[in-house]
């Protein structure tokens, strides 16, 4: 039996075994130890949602820097557009405390590489670190200044420009007069990719010329996942849904129309179940929400594609793509599926396979509903 | 895990998905040896500035192409060039100059570096200002816009004023800084009168740029630029028109590569039916080519020189029984590595498995599932469908 041709036919991995899985080989070995993955999953909706959590939580609690990307709300107002590598690395940073993940560095630096005293339950402070390790504070800004140079500035996997605001913001923890107030809020704006009045001039003193745009994003994410293990983080965990891009734009009354008459078709339809019902019904409520178009859609394959094709450049990544079981049958027309974009399609397809034995390892896997 | 196992690891992800990984390259190298040997006589060729020509490569559907590009692209960095590997599709439209430059600033990747790669090159050279020098005189012998001579003065002048750098290296990319703007760094110069700057469209502007790019590369590394190009089959789906254009930059690339002291290397792969499918049949573009009115001399010529590289393809060898063995045996090394497991050394072929590819993740899969489901499994391939019915927003094949 080909697994290519209905999805119905193909066998599905249970959630949990998909999960213990992704445990065990990927998130307390692989990722930890500077593996990258990008892993296609489809399902039951409440399946997707569960499991998808679940990962999140679960490596959130394993110490990774993990977030799910959701794409069928507005953010803060605006469309989150995941298929821009720019807004894409937006989302995946959003949560993350850029001056307490610098301070950690610096302390990291301070004890490991100049072999310092630092007491935890203080600032950093020049003056107190010297006291505290009975030196001068020229001492530990020489041996810091030395070190950190080593650690940050040498790295060339890390991007100029990121490596530039890791390093004012990194030695402004230690020297706040290193950095004004208003100079770190526009450097976090940068790293957020918000606007601020003025700041461009502020960026300049900084080193910082471009703002994070579709040209530079990809290398700053390939820099932050570098870093991120750096300042305590075990790697990065991100599942992104792209399920809302799997739904056309089209307008509510012809798709309206479009679902009637597939229920109306699936109910007269020899053979029908009602898993194949239930599934015309959980994709109905997949249509609500943000709709895509076909350029944004095209481009969110693209990038998928980009990804995989590039993953090896990254280290400490695990990218799980969240995809509608509709996406993954043979075209009609009206429907996007992945024959739109064949470089994607060929890159995940199931082309080997056992038809009883479905491979929870494989780069696309279709997970079973346990109800 | 230790750094072997990671490797290995990486190595085995790349493989069970089919899609070519630097792991899996690095470790399985290719049996390819003949278009191997073709390549390191072309990198040597651009490295010592002599003229050769691009490496055209074809092969059918999951025998080894894109992981040849892979061993290709990690011989290059090794050897210290510059590389990128660009994919054809709707979205890298071969037949566009800006928008390969476009992909090509982007993904370039610097031998050791990340970040684009222009900027990565140019980080470390603070004091050979020489080096700026040496691609203006250059640039001014190629006959380069009036523009990129004078950036490269600015660049030379002006280290020291890292914002200006950027503003250069970003119009290089194609980013194309204001006219008065350069204008007014060449008055404190006192140059302004010795470069007339215009300012075309960007698309006029792009083969300049990515000569001038690709001559960048050759200085600041000492070897030049490699230019992968995957998928070049793509090309069929595109409309007649674009397909042309398409050739026309494929003519373009080869003229570039025969040019001495260019430093671009590019290197095409594609679909073995490609060629007898679009050219010299089925679309028959290259009968539509030669009946149709030639209103530019230098572009139809452009567009036949595409068209003579793609037939001119290199067939990849088929892999023998025993380099298939060989190859079984470093993966299931690999895997052994990977997953601290004994892989069955026994493991048989599947019946319809026809692609290098198809055996490499048969085996794959059959030992994942052995550590899964210790009981017996039955693993069989199939062909994947490959001509797909094209986006609706696709042109017609023959929409000229």
């Amino acid at each position: 039996m080909n697994p290519t041709e209905t999805i119905s036919a193909t066998p599905k991995v249970p959630a949990a075994k998909w999960l213990e899985v992704m445990r065990d080989e990927y998130l307390r070995t692989y990722i930890p130890s500077g593996g990258a993955s990008v892993r296609f999953l489809s399902g039951p909706r409440h399946v997707l949602n569960d499991v998808s959590r679940q990962l999140v939580a679960e490596a959130a609690r394993d110490n990774f820097h993990a977030v799910l990307l959701e794409t069928n709300q507005f953010q803060d107002g605006a469309r989150p557009d995941l298929h821009r590598i720019d807004k894409f690395f937006f989302a995946a940073s959003d949560t993350l405390d850029w001056p307490r993940l610098a301070e950690k560095q610096v302390r990291g630096i301070l004890q490991r590489n100049c072999g310092l005293f630092v007491p935890g339950d203080q600032p950093l402070r020049l003056e107190s670190l010297a006291a505290a390790n009975g030196c001068t504070v020229d001492d530990v800004t020489q041996q810091f200044n030395h070190q950190f140079a080593n650690q940050l500035l040498r790295d060339r996997v890390i991007e100029y420009e990121f490596r530039a605001a890791m390093n004012y913001l990194g030695r402004s923890q230690l020297i706040p007069e290193h950095l004004t107030p208003a100079t770190e809020e526009v450097l976090l704006a940068w790293l957020r990719g918000q606007p601020v009045k003025g700041g461009a001039a502020a960026l300049r003193n900084l080193a910082i010329f471009q703002r994070i745009t579709a040209k530079n994003a990809r290398h700053i994410f390939r820099s932050v996942c570098h870093w991120l293990p750096q300042v305590g983080y075990q790697g990065t965990v991100l599942v992104l849904d792209m399920r809302p891009y799997c739904y056309s734009n089209r307008g509510a009354t012809e798709r309206n129309i479009l679902r009637l008459q597939e229920v109306r078709a699936k109910v007269f339809e020899p053979g029908a179940t009602i898993e194949d019902i239930r599934r015309l019904f959980e994709a109905e409520e997949e249509t609500i929400g943000l709709r895509y178009s076909d350029q944004a859609y095209l481009a969110m394959l693209a990038l998928l594609r980009r990804f995989i094709d590039e993953i090896d450049l990254f280290e400490h990544l695990l990218l799980v793509v969240l995809a509608s079981p509709s996406f993954f049958e043979h075209p009609e027309k009206g429907k996007r599926t992945w024959y739109d974009y064949d470089a994607l399609r060929t890159r995940i397809s199931q082309e080997v396979f056992d038809a009883r034995h479905p491979n929870p390892s494989a780069a696309l896997v279709h997970l079973g509903d346990e109800r | 895990m230790t750094p072997e196992q990671l490797q290995a690891r990486r190595a085995i992800e790349g493989l069970r998905a089919g899609v070519p990984s630097r792991a899996a390259v690095r470790s399985l190298e290719t049996t390819q040896n003949k278009i191997r040997d073709q390549f390191r006589l072309a990198m040597d060729a651009v490295r010592h500035g002599q003229a050769t020509q691009p490496l055209m490569i074809a092969a059918s559907f999951g025998d080894g192409k894109s992981h040849l590009l892979q061993y290709l692209d990690h011989l290059a960095g090794e050897a210290g060039f510059v590389t990128c590997l660009l994919v054809v599709s709707p979205e890298m439209l071969l037949g566009d100059p800006q928008i390969v430059l476009n992909e090509l600033a982007e993904s370039a990747i610097a031998p050791g570096c990340n970040g684009k790669a222009l900027r990565a090159m140019t980080e470390d050279l603070n004091s050979d200002r020489h080096v700026f020098g040496d691609v203006r005189q250059w640039a001014e012998a190629a006959g380069l816009e009036p523009r990129f001579l004078a950036l490269l003065l600015l660049l030379e002048e002006f280290q020291a004023d890292k914002e200006l750098c950027q503003q250069i290296l970003d119009d290089f990319e194609g980013n194309a800084m204001r006219v008065t703007d350069i204008r007014r760094k060449l008055r404190e110069l006192n140059r302004a009168g010795d470069y007339p700057i215009r300012n075309p469209r960007a698309k006029l502007l792009a083969h300049d740029r990515l000569r001038l790019f690709a001559q960048l590369c050759r200085v600041c590394t000492g070897q030049g630029l490699v230019v992968f190009f995957d998928e070049t089959e793509r090309i069929r789906r595109f409309s007649r028109k674009q397909r042309f254009e398409a050739y026309r930059e494929i003519g373009w690339w080869a003229e570039q590569a025969a040019s001495p002291g260019s430093g671009i290397l590019p290197v095409m792969a594609m679909i073995d039916a490609f060629v007898q499918e679009t050219i010299t049949a089925g679309l028959n573009d290259e009968a539509q080519l030669r009946d149709r009115p030639v209103a530019d001399r230098m572009e139809q010529t452009r567009i036949q020189a595409g068209i003579d590289c793609l037939k001119r393809s290199e067939r990849l060898e088929p892999t023998t029984m025993s380099q298939r063995d060989s190859i079984r045996e470093r993966v299931r090394t690999l895997y052994q590595l990977a997953y601290q497991v004994d892989p069955d050394p026994a493991v048989t072929d599947p019946p319809n498995a026809t692609t290098l590819r198809q055996y490499i993740r048969t085996w794959i899969t059959r030992w994942d599932l052995a550590r899964y489901y210790h009981e017996p499994v039955s693993v069989q391939a199939d062909q994947l469908a490959w001509d797909n019915n094209g986006f609706e927003e696709d042109a017609p094949p023959d929409a000229g």
